[in-house]
This record gives structure tokens, C-alpha cells and sequence, in this order.
């Protein structure tokens, strides 16, 4: 069986220039995703005159401050706590392959809000919708870390990706039941499992934004032992690591990012598999400078796939998991192929 | 050998008792003495449902099931990872999109032309699969990487599709399930042949996978040509899935968990594994597709489904038991 | 209207001619003994088109739940067994029924058409999908079948003058450019039923405009509370599939008194089921009605509000 190599650890040097331009981009991408692509005429100087001079009568304000902030903030958010996920899940597995939606547990989510939207199963109908794709993302984790083994030590990567696959296959078959049987009204649910950000509102930003903080702040501070994990369990128990702390913390980590973005986005995909690595080639192998930067490249990638997304078919919307997914996909496949061109 | 003939036998037996079930419940039901009179001397009422429904629908899942339990023992065979099956090498991914592809491009396309198509498809996305893997050829698990990798590329472009086609959706799930509804006399000749033809070489193929199972090196040294046998093994498995998928769409689970369940009764030496193998795919497939008609009668769920229920418990099961990772 | 007269009779002289009955569907031609009595229905506007007729099918692909048929169309049926789901009906219960007639959907159906046709004549007519004028074309193939097309000509005709009276108390009612569209909304989605949507060619046919631009080939187009409100139609109705869906967040919204329909108290929700579901006669003129409701507040009274 192939062993899955880490490329070689290297502090690039152009790390400290990327800190300074990561943010001025967010910044960038964030002006560009509520501008952009709109039904209305709406153009910088209206972000402008919105900062300056706010008009509550002004339609072009209206937009801007109730659908587009709130929608560019829960791209921010889902961004930023998939994109983590996926480096602290790559991180525990030490499997470059690793993420919420290789592993199965986006679709998780997805199947627990098939089931409700479709009012298939009257009880969980009842619940709220939120609770709902919570727990199933919540649940679908909890499958993966037993199925994987990650509770046992050494672990084996091939294992846990096959657990993954399998279980991703499984959900998605529940999943396709659901809506088939849900017949016209499928359409609706179907837009939603592909990830769509389209109709959030300040709702969804309550929701998501203290999840994600608070999934960030754990994983910024798990950036050492991730460290230490990434010389090999053997190695982290020498220096004093506590393997199963991480793996805990970690899992605790990855359920609560995923499901608070995939309950207000749907399971937007791959980005928690794409963002890691490009945070890799940004600023080196240090997760302690892994974790902001990729919650940073991920919110960037995901204002620029919701904005792209909103071109696609201008002026009709495209959902922004269609975008994310063809990207990641083509991704996968590249990434597949160079981690067994540089493994022995 | 004594207790593999058993085995064999009793799941010949089984799968019989299974046939007489499949055809007799429904959502009409025919008594099993009304049952043997409408096979011999045919009966008024229930003619139609079982000459030209249940019966070919029973055949068409048997053996669609025998051939994805072949070809997952062949993939599992090469790949040597209990855990692969013909689903991660992005062949039923390939035949689908192509379905789903024809279906927009062409909204009138005469129905007989789906499976053709489906069949391309699939070949299409194995040239795809040994292009890409074609400086990793010699590592299986190297293969199936980029065979998952590959059905993730091809589920995201059905996705895209469908989210710019939304009146496509339906159809098109239930083609990505996979469902023996409404398969007829007419799907026989799309998947039987291929059964015929390739199950000798299948058997031709045993005892070389049985050297493959010590080792790459052994097996060279032991006179097998490695590469080629590995090349000839995923050709047929490939023809197998994409046989059974131009009839019957995406149905997984199969192909992973019937050569399981086969190497869990009868061993691993693989020629006698492959009966066993029929057996229980044909086994698995009938099963489901008597479940999806009985479970909600009248409403006939897709067989892909139950398939899931029944193969993903085992598989968690597997998963937790294997010990040799 | 001429045209649809001259069709009926064109269906009408075979039948005179023969004791057989030969109509056309999707496929080619259809043969029919005598004028069948039992017949099978795989979608919902094929059922709306026994209704009329006043002929209750024996078995309808209901979803397994009669109540996907709105109330006025069950209202004149009796009793059906159902066959299933609309997308896989059951092939066994259908032979059961031993019916002299089954009428399936063209696209959904096309795969077992032959299937079908072992047990019964099978007229394979349009309806997923469908628009408004394919839905009434669907119903004369249907009644020509029946060996009474007169009948369904007379009911047409009947239906096209409502259609007219409709369409001249709203050309009244309305001022011009003045805007009307139907939307779907479920749990995480709003759909806006353009001009080439059932719902869209019913609006049209009563002399109403649709906000979205003809051009839109789309039936179904996805939409977000931006999109909805650039389109800002003069009235808007919304189907609602689940208690809690994205209108209810929509109405929340400061955006949302902005709206044209909104501000003028020209907003209501209805039934999904007949607004998208129901492709046919009596789901049009209950569109119709609903409508008139709607449009016409000094007519009606005030117009149901959300």
C-alpha cells in the first residue's frame, strides 16, 4: 500500500509578504463580491456613498447593506471554516487528501436537510432546519472518526479514506431517495445541496459567525501539536504531545466549523481540500501560520467563486457549490496524481 | 472442497426461494400455486405482471448483480484492497455523466440509444483513468486514488448540468441511483452476452490473481506478466460495470460487498470464488429490487436505494473487523 | 380558437368514418377499438382531462398521496386505485386494473411506452415540462381517444370565452406595462415560473404580462430577494411549499416594503399544487379566479393577504 508523503517541510520566504497581502485581497474580493454582478446598477461609487452618506430611501443602499453584506459575510465565514476544517482534518489523518467533503461530511448534512426539507419523516420536519444539518454533519463526523479509527493509534490513511468514500456514497444514495421521492419539489432542495449562499440574511450570520470564531480560535490554538503530529505519532509522544488530545480537539474542530457552514450554506465542496494546500505553497508548512492563512485564502476563494457564480449565467444565479465543486474536482485529480508522482 | 460445494449449493437454493418470492410479491400479489400455474399454462390475470414484468425484471437483476459482484472481485483482485470496488474507478461516474449529457443535448433521443451511450461513456472514463495513471500504473492503490478523484471530476460536472437543467433532475437521479423499474425483455441482450463472454475469462484469470495475492515479485518470478494481467482484469471488470450500468444505472454497494461476503464463505482462492461471487451478487440485487417494490407498495422505490440500506450496514461492519491494514 | 375548432373536426372525421378510433400522439398513431371506459392516468393534467369529461379514471400515479391532485379536480372523480409514483408507476397494478386506455407523460414514461402498450393502448402525450398550450392539445388527443372530442371542443370553447372574459376585465383592471408572476418557494429556494413555465403561459393567455423578458428560455428560473425585487412585479403570487420557507424570510426584509406588489398590498400566497403541479383545464380557470382576486380588488373585495 502507497504511503501518502508530505512534500518536503520548507518555510517559504515570501511568507511574511503574503500575511500583508492576504488581508488587503480579503479586502478586495470583499468590495468585488458586493458590487459585483448585480441585477441592479450597483458600482464602487455606491459602496462609497453608502460609507459616507447612508440613505435609508436609496434602493442601491438597501441591496447592498441587506442582501449583498450579509451574503459576503457568510461566504466569509463558511470560507474561512471549511477551509480550516479541511487543514485540521489533513492535519489529524495526515492525509493530503482529507476534507469535509471527500469524508463524507457535508453529505451528512445534506441528507439530514434532505430528509427535512422534503418532509419525508414528520418529526425531523418539525425541528428546525439549522438543528437539523447541524446534526447531521455532527453525526456523520462522529461515523467517519470510529469508522476511520482515528480513536485508536497509528491510523492508516488508506483506511480512512476509503471509510469516507464509502460513507459520502452512502449518504448520497439516502440523499437521491429523498428528492426522488420528493418528486416537483425537488428542485428547490437540489439547489441547496449543490451550496448555495443566494438567500442568507443576518439570520444566518448570527448563526454561523460565533461557530466559526470559536472553531477557529481552537484550531489557532492547536496549531502546535499539529505541529509536533506532523513528525509522526511515534515522534509527538517523545516530545511530550498528547495524541489523543489532538485527535479530540481536532474532531471537536472540524464537526463544529462544517456544520455551522454547511447549515446556513449547504455543502459547499472541496474547499476545505483546495485552500490547505494553497495555503501550504503560501507560507510554508508551520500550522501556527497555516490556520490564519488559509481562513484568510479560504474566504477569499469563496467571495470569488459566490461572485463568479453570479456571473455564470448573468442575471440569473448559479449556486456557488456549483463553482466550488468543478474547481475542486479538477483539483482532486491534480493533487491525486502529483502526491503519488512524489511518494516512493 | 466439500464445504465450498455446500456453500454453493445452498446459495443456488437460496437465491431460487428469493426468485419465487420476487415473483409472487408485489404490490399485486400471486399466490405461489397460482404461481406455478401462470409459468406453465399461463393464467388471465396475471399473464402481464409475471411474463412481462417480474420475470425479466428478476433475470435483468441477477444478473446485473452477478456481473458488478465479478467485477468487484476482479478490481479487489488487483487492486488487492478488500475495500475497492468498481464504483472508486470512476466507470459508473463516466457512463452516468454521459447519460445525463445526452439527456439535455438531446431531449428527443430515441431510449434504446441510452445504453450504447452509457457503455461509452464508461470505456471513455477507463482511457481516461490509465492516461491519467499512466506513470503509476504499476501501484494499484495509486489507481483507485485517482479513480475516486476521477468520480468526484465527473459527479461535479452531472451537478453542474443539473443545476442549469433543474427539469432533468428527477430522471437524472434516478439514473445516479440505479433502478431495475421498468426493464424489460429488451434489456436481456445488453447485459447477458457480456456475462457469457467474460466470465471465461474471468475464470482464465483466477489462478493468476491468486499469484498476484503473494506479492508482485513472487508472482513475476511464478511466470505472470504483472502489467498485462492487471490490464486485462480492470478491462473486463470495466466491461462487466458498464454492461450493468447501461441497463440499470449507477447501483453501487454491490461490487464491494458481494466479493466480501464470497471470500467470508468460500476462502480466497479466486476461481472458486467466482460462483459464489454470481451467487451472491444475484442474490443482493433481486433482493433489493423485491424490497423497493414491496416495502411502499404502490410506490416503487429505486433499487440503488435499497441496496445502500442493505450493503452500508455490512460495510460499517467490515470496515470495523478488518485487521489487515 | 378557430384553429383548435378545426382540429376537433380534423380528429372527428376518421371517427365518422370507421367504427375505430385513430388519434396521434408524440410517437405516431394510436388504434382503439371502441371508445375505452377504463382508463389509466400517469399524470396529474391527464387526469384534470377525464375530470372534465366527467370520466373517472380507474387508476391514477398519484405519488401515493391523492391529495398532490387539488381538491376541485378530485371533487369530480371517484375513487381511483392508485399505481404509484408519478416517476416509477407500478406496471403490475396498472395490468391489474386491466384498463382499455393508459395515458402517459412523454418524457417520463418513454422508456416503458412499450411496456405499457402489452397491456393496454397507451397514448403518450405531453405533460412534465409542458406548457399551457401543450396542456390543452393534450387534452383534445385525449378526448379524441375517448371518442369525444365534440364534448371537449364544446368544454374548450366554453374555457377559451372564460379565458376572453378574464382577460377583458383585467385589460380593464390593470393599467398599462403593469407586471404579473407566479413564484415557488421552498425551504432554501425561490423559483421565479418565466414566460415558458404552465403558470407563466396561463398568465399570458389572460393578456398579463410577466416581468421576466420573453427571451428567458428557462421555465423555472432559481432567484434571490435581489432578483426578485430588480424584476419588482406589479403582482405577485407565491406558492409556498413548506410552512417555513425563504418568502418568509423575503417578508422580513427592509427590501420587501420597497417592492411594487408589496407596497400596493398586491401580494398573496396560493396553492403550489394547482399554481404548479396541475397542468389543465380546471387548474387554469382556477388560476383564472385566483387571479381575479387578486387583480380586480373592486371587484372582489380585498384580496387575501399574508
Amino acid at each position: 500500500m502507497a504511503t501518502f508523503a508530505w512534500p518536503s517541510p520548507r518555510l517559504g520566504p515570501t511568507a511574511g509578504w503574503w500575511f500583508a497581502a492576504l488581508p488587503a485581497l480579503l479586502v478586495l474580493t470583499f468590495g468585488l463580491s458586493l458590487v459585483g454582478f448585480s441585477s441592479f446598477d450597483l458600482g464602487w461609487h455606491d459602496l462609497w456613498t453608502l460609507l459616507v452618506a447612508f440613505d435609508a430611501d436609496n434602493l442601491s443602499h438597501q441591496v447592498l447593506l441587506t442582501l449583498r453584506l450579509p451574503r459576503a459575510m457568510v461566504a466569509m465565514c463558511v470560507g474561512a471554516g471549511l477551509a480550516v476544517a479541511g487543514l485540521v482534518m489533513q492535519g489529524m489523518t495526515r492525509n493530503p487528501l482529507a476534507s469535509p467533503t471527500v469524508f463524507g461530511v457535508s453529505s451528512g448534512a445534506a441528507l439530514a436537510f434532505a430528509v427535512s426539507a422534503t418532509g419525508l419523516v414528520a418529526w425531523v420536519s418539525a425541528l428546525p432546519l439549522m438543528l437539523v444539518t447541524f446534526c447531521g454533519a455532527g453525526l456523520a463526523g462522529l461515523l467517519v472518526f470510529f469508522l476511520g479509527g482515528l480513536h485508536r493509534a497509528p491510523i492508516n490513511p488508506v483506511r480512512i479514506v476509503l471509510a469516507g468514500v464509502a460513507l459520502n456514497f452512502l449518504f448520497l444514495s439516502m440523499t437521491r431517495g429523498a428528492v426522488i421521492l420528493a418528486d416537483e419539489n425537488a428542485f428547490g432542495v437540489f439547489h441547496w445541496l449543490t451550496g448555495s449562499i443566494g438567500n442568507v440574511t443576518y439570520a444566518e450570520v448570527r448563526l454561523a459567525a460565533p461557530w466559526t470564531v470559536l472553531g477557529l480560535a481552537l484550531a489557532a490554538w492547536l496549531g502546535h501539536d499539529l505541529n509536533l503530529l506532523r513528525l509522526g505519532e511515534e515522534r509527538m509522544h517523545n516530545l511530550g504531545g498528547g495524541l489523543a488530545r489532538v485527535r479530540w480537539l481536532g474532531s471537536l474542530v472540524v464537526i463544529l466549523l462544517v456544520a455551522a457552514a454547511v447549515s446556513v450554506a449547504g455543502p459547499i465542496g472541496f474547499v476545505g481540500l483546495i485552500v490547505p494546500h494553497i495555503g501550504r505553497a503560501l507560507v510554508g508548512q508551520d500550522y501556527r501560520h497555516l490556520v490564519p492563512a488559509c481562513a484568510l485564502a479560504g474566504a477569499i476563494l469563496i467571495l470569488l467563486a459566490d461572485t463568479l457564480a453570479r456571473g455564470l449565467r448573468f442575471p440569473d444565479e448559479s449556486p456557488v457549490g456549483v463553482v466550488t465543486t468543478l474547481l475542486g474536482a479538477g483539483f482532486f485529480l491534480f493533487l491525486a496524481r502529483r502526491q503519488l508522482a512524489e511518494a516512493p | 472442497m466439500t464445504r465450498r460445494l455446500t456453500i454453493t449449493a445452498a446459495l443456488g437454493l437460496a437465491l431460487l426461494a428469493l426468485a419465487a418470492w420476487h415473483l409472487s410479491a408485489g404490490a399485486v400479489s400471486i399466490p405461489l400455486t397460482e404461481l406455478w400455474q401462470t409459468l406453465t399454462r399461463g393464467h388471465a390475470d396475471y399473464d402481464f405482471i409475471l411474463w412481462n414484468y417480474r420475470l425479466p425484471r428478476l433475470l435483468i437483476a441477477a444478473l446485473v448483480g452477478a456481473a458488478l459482484a465479478l467485477a468487484g472481485l476482479l478490481v479487489q483482485g488487483v487492486v488487492r484492497n478488500p475495500l475497492a470496488s468498481p464504483d472508486i474507478l470512476g466507470v459508473s461516474g463516466g457512463a452516468s455523466l454521459a447519460v445525463v449529457a445526452l439527456s439535455i443535448g438531446w431531449r428527443q433521443a430515441p431510449v434504446a440509444l441510452i445504453p450504447p451511450v452509457a457503455l461509452a461513456g464508461g470505456f471513455a472514463s477507463l482511457g481516461l483513468l490509465l492516461w491519467l495513471a499512466r506513470a503509476v500504473w504499476h501501484r494499484p492503490a495509486a489507481l483507485a486514488l485517482i479513480g475516486i478523484a476521477l468520480s468526484a471530476l465527473f459527479a461535479a460536472a452531472i451537478d453542474f448540468l443539473l443545476t442549469l437543467y433543474p427539469l432533468e433532475i428527477n430522471a437524472a437521479l434516478l439514473w445516479l441511483t440505479g433502478s431495475v423499474w421498468g426493464r424489460n425483455w429488451s434489456h436481456l441482450p445488453l447485459i447477458l452476452p457480456w456475462l457469457l463472454a467474460l466470465l471465461p475469462v474471468a475464470c482464465y484469470l483466477a489462478y493468476q490473481l491468486d499469484l498476484l495475492t503473494l506479492g508482485d515479485d513472487t508472482a513475476t518470478s511464478l511466470g505472470t506478466r504483472v502489467d498485462r494481467l492487471r490490464l486485462v482484469a480492470l478491462l473486463t471488470a470495466v466491461a462487466l460495470t458498464g454492461a450493468a450500468v447501461a441497463v440499470c444505472g449507477a447501483i453501487g454497494f454491490v461490487g464491494l460487498v458481494a466479493p466480501h461476503m464470497a471470500r467470508f464463505l468460500a476462502g480466497h482462492r479466486h476461481l472458486p470464488l467466482i460462483p459464489v461471487c454470481l451467487l451472491l451478487g444475484a442474490l443482493l440485487l433481486v433482493a433489493a429490487d423485491l424490497f423497493a417494490r414491496i416495502l411502499m407498495p404502490p410506490l416503487e422505490l429505486p433499487a440503488g436505494i435499497v441496496i445502500a440500506f442493505l450493503g452500508a450496514p455490512y460495510f460499517i461492519f467490515l470496515i470495523t473487523r478488518y485487521r489487515h491494514w | 380558437m378557430l384553429r383548435l375548432l378545426c382540429l376537433c373536426c380534423v380528429a372527428l372525421l376518421p371517427a365518422l368514418s370507421q367504427a375505430e378510433i385513430r388519434v396521434s400522439d408524440t410517437r405516431g398513431e394510436v388504434v382503439l377499438d371502441a371508445p375505452p371506459s377504463r382508463v389509466v392516468a400517469l399524470e396529474f393534467s391527464f387526469a384534470d382531462a377525464l375530470a372534465t369529461l366527467g370520466l373517472s379514471p380507474v387508476g391514477v400515479a398519484d405519488d401515493g398521496d391523492a391529495e398532490r391532485l387539488i381538491a376541485p379536480i378530485r371533487a369530480d372523480l371517484d375513487a381511483w386505485t392508485s399505481v404509484g409514483a408519478r416517476s416509477q408507476p407500478s406496471l403490475e397494478v396498472i395490468a391489474s386494473l386491466k384498463p382499455e386506455l393508459i395515458i402517459a407523460d412523454a418524457k417520463r414514461h418513454a422508456t416503458v411506452v412499450e411496456d405499457l402498450r402489452q397491456i393496454a393502448p397507451t397514448l403518450l402525450l405531453e405533460s412534465y415540462g409542458a406548457t399551457y398550450a401543450d396542456s390543452l392539445q393534450s387534452h383534445l388527443t385525449i378526448a379524441a381517444a375517448l371518442g369525444r372530442e365534440a364534448e371537449m371542443a364544446e368544454r374548450l370553447a366554453a374555457h377559451e370565452a372564460l379565458m376572453d372574459d378574464y382577460a377583458a376585465r383585467f385589460a380593464g383592471a390593470l393599467a398599462e406595462g403593469d407586471t404579473v408572476l407566479f413564484a415557488i418557494s421552498s425551504a432554501k429556494g425561490i423559483y421565479l415560473h418565466g414566460p415558458h413555465s404552465y403558470a407563466g403561459g396561463v398568465i399570458a393567455r389572460l393578456g398579463l404580462d410577466s416581468p421576466i423578458p420573453d427571451a428567458t428560455e428557462q421555465a423555472y428560473i432559481p432567484a434571490t430577494l435581489e432578483r426578485l425585487a430588480q424584476a419588482d412585479p406589479d403582482y405577485l403570487i407565491v406558492g409556498e411549499y413548506d410552512d417555513e420557507s425563504v418568502i418568509d424570510t423575503f417578508a422580513q426584509s427592509p427590501l420587501w416594503p420597497l417592492m411594487t406588489a408589496i407596497r400596493h398590498g398586491h401580494y398573496a400566497q396560493r396553492d403550489p399544487h394547482l399554481w404548479a403541479q396541475n397542468r389543465g383545464l380546471l387548474p387554469a380557470e382556477r388560476m383564472a379566479e385566483e387571479l381575479a382576486a387578486l387583480l380586480d380588488t373592486r371587484l372582489a373585495g380585498t384580496a387575501t393577504q399574508h
